[in-house]
């Protein structure tokens, strides 16, 4: 079921809108005070918001700022309702991004085919991003497999001799190589580091640690 | 029975609702519940001089009538909120607003007798 927040300021169309929705089997929270929008959105998870434009006390432009401040087109997408002699307002939130607009009265199986064809949008990009975390996952474990076996084999070769007559040149040759070692894991660290903030850029707040010890 | 010059066009009421009658008598209380602050902080804005605000309840007025389809109210509202957000204002705003009022009135009553 579509999770929607619908945001007016007027209660009847807010009302009307609600109650139509629901009638189309979608849940459908709705708002009139535009001060409790930010924190419902950051405590609920919606699938989409319908915002009106024209509000007292902040406009839902301004309100569509604040959400992309925190929210891209397809982690929430937008829908403005508007006014018909509204285009200006339109074009200004088309460029702030939102996603799309419906004009009042809201006619309800337009309101319904756009709603879905967002929340379609926003799985498929949910999903095509889960693929992609997916093999980055994948190329990492590849390349510090290959990465870490070499200069694991040399350790355990060094302590392997510690069974055997160990002099001072051999000492200083395993010292020298557990130090290369040290360098190569270095590296590898720092390129785990760079992946993780690349992939944070990608996908914000979904990327995970991946516990070796549990896996 | 809707007649000749109704306000209201029942056709499309009919259409967007889909013959909910609970819902239009929902929308109906909260209108009679809502549109007397409505009418007086637009009053107040145009003694006001207020253009912003005059622009802001014409335009809420003009939503709310808009959807119970009563056309005729929601171009009267339209002139205003223009003049608001325009500033041009000719000095008949506040009959206007008086027409509105009135308009409203027979349009309460066609929605009465007819659903």
């Amino acid at each position: 079921m579509i999770k929607v927040l619908l945001v007016d300021d007027d209660k009847m169309s807010g009302t009307l809108l609600k109650a139509l929705l629901e009638k189309k089997e979608m849940e459908c929270t709705y708002l009139n005070d535009t001060k409790k929008v930010l924190e419902h959105i950051k405590e609920n998870s919606y699938d989409i918001v319908l915002l009106d434009i024209m509000m007292p006390n902040i406009s839902g432009l301004e309100l569509l700022s604040e959400i992309r401040k925190h929210h891209n087109l397809y982690d929430l997408p937008v829908i403005m309702v508007t006014s018909k002699d509204e285009t200006e307002d339109v074009v200004s939130a088309l460029k702030i991004g939102a996603n799309d607009y419906l004009t009042k009265p809201v006619n309800i199986e337009v309101a319904v085919a756009r709603i879905n064809t967002q929340a379609h949008l926003k799985e498929l990009v949910e999903k095509s991003l889960s693929t992609e975390q997916m093999q980055t996952i994948t190329t990492l474990m590849t390349t510090l497999h290959h990465e870490i076996n070499n200069p694991l084999a040399i350790v355990v070769g060094n302590l392997s001799m510690g069974a055997e007559k160990i002099t001072e040149m051999k000492v200083e040759k395993s010292l020298n190589a557990l130090n290369r070692i040290s360098e190569i894991l270095k590296q590898i660290a720092e390129l785990g580091r760079q992946q993780s903030k690349m992939h944070e850029k990608s996908f914000g707040s979904k990327s995970k640690m991946y516990d070796l010890k549990k896996n | 029975m809707v007649g000749l010059m109704s306000l209201v066009d029942f056709e499309q009421i009919k259409i967007h609702f889909g013959g909910d009658k609970d819902l239009i008598d929902q929308l109906i209380v909260i209108f009679r519940e809502t549109y007397p602050q409505v009418m007086k902080d637009l009053m107040k804005a145009i003694q006001d001089e207020s253009h912003k605000d005059i622009e802001l309840h014409a335009h809420t007025l003009k939503g709310m009538v808009a959807n119970l389809f009563c056309e005729e109210i929601a171009k009267k509202c339209l002139e205003l909120e223009e003049r608001g957000r325009n500033n041009k204002f000719k000095g008949d705003e506040l009959s206007i607003v008086k027409e509105i009022k009135d308009l409203i009135v027979k349009m309460l009553n066609e929605f009465e007798n007819n659903l």
